[in-house]
């Protein structure tokens, strides 16, 4: 799978249980390929066919992941807590995550 | 040991399905409920204040106004502290105090004076839904954060921050976010700790 559709996949992925991981999966891939044109261009592309009601859905849920993380990783979400020490790069996704939202909805 | 997980049948695949799609439809209910401003409080960066260095706990031993006092050349203050000094109107049910410093000399210097204790309280939880001593909490940082003056010559985080400690702090809580905003004076269509670039390194 490409590094763009495995982001994409990550972040609709719909599950209670061990769903903050892959949300920090795909925002770790974010922040390590943001600087990436060709990639973010790729991202961008996919997140316009996505609907506005999963859209929603999927920034929720991205910023309940990156939440979970800096509260109590350990308690929040089994299966995040090995993402703690990368909490700073899980920010830099999300921000990134955000600004290709807002480009997405100017 | 052996994961069970993996000789899941069919009908305990679609049981996992079915209860993943009723978080789904109650968060989206939630989202339906907020209205707009769930839109603008999701496209906040949260900021974990206890993560931006090393947290210390000490009980109060006076009012909090004098130790917020005592404390006004050495800090910034934070989350609900700051919201209260800016504003007079806080977030959190329990009035502590939260403020950034870069040493623990003003922390000895406030015990000596009887202002808070002298040791460590052992129970440094933030937003703690059990009984307990008011507290100070001091998030011990290398650089202060950016800093705005508001009455009273008092320095509090900027709105910007603020706002990403907020939802750092509860989450994503569309009544408290309401508050933020309206006495922050922010419009509606302003959209507080929107990263377009990524956040610095803490």
């Amino acid at each position: 799978m490409k590094p763009a559709s495995f982001v994409i996949v990550k972040l609709l992925t719909e599950r209670a249980h061990k769903g903050a991981k892959d949300k920090l999966q795909a925002l770790l891939v974010l922040a390590e390929r943001g600087e990436d044109e060709a990639f973010e261009a790729e991202v961008y592309g996919l997140l316009a066919a996505v609907d506005r009601e999963r859209l929603a859905d999927l920034r929720a849920s991205a910023q309940g992941a990156v939440f979970s993380l800096q509260r109590d990783p350990t308690f929040s979400d089994a299966g995040a807590e090995g993402y703690a020490p990368m909490r700073h790069l899980v920010e830099i996704g999300l921000a990134r995550l955000s600004a290709l939202l807002e480009r997405l909805h100017a | 040991m052996p994961d069970a997980r993996r000789f899941l049948t069919a009908d305990e695949r679609m049981k996992e399905r079915e209860r993943d799609l009723r978080v789904l439809r109650r968060e989206r209910m939630i989202r339906e409920v907020a209205g707009p401003v769930w839109h603008r409080m999701v496209r906040v960066v949260p900021l974990s204040f206890e993560g931006q260095g090393r947290l210390v706990a000490r009980e109060l031993l006076a009012p909090r106004e004098d130790v917020i006092e005592a404390l006004k050349l050495d800090a910034v203050f934070a989350v609900d502290t700051a919201m209260r000094l800016a504003h007079g109107a806080g977030f959190l049910a329990v009035h502590e105090v939260q403020a950034y410093l870069t040493g623990t000399e003003p922390l000895d210097r406030l015990a000596q004076a009887g202002l808070i204790s002298a040791r460590d309280h052992f129970d440094s939880i933030l937003v703690r839904p059990w009984p307990g001593p008011i507290r100070l909490l001091a998030c011990l940082v290398d650089e202060l954060p950016p800093s705005r003056e508001v009455e009273g010559g008092y320095r509090v985080v900027t709105r910007e921050r603020l706002g990403r400690e907020l939802v750092g702090t509860v989450g994503p809580r569309a009544d408290l976010f309401i508050l933020y905003e309206k006495v922050e004076g922010i419009g509606t269509s302003a959209a507080p700790g929107v990263a377009s670039t990524p956040p610095p390194h803490p």
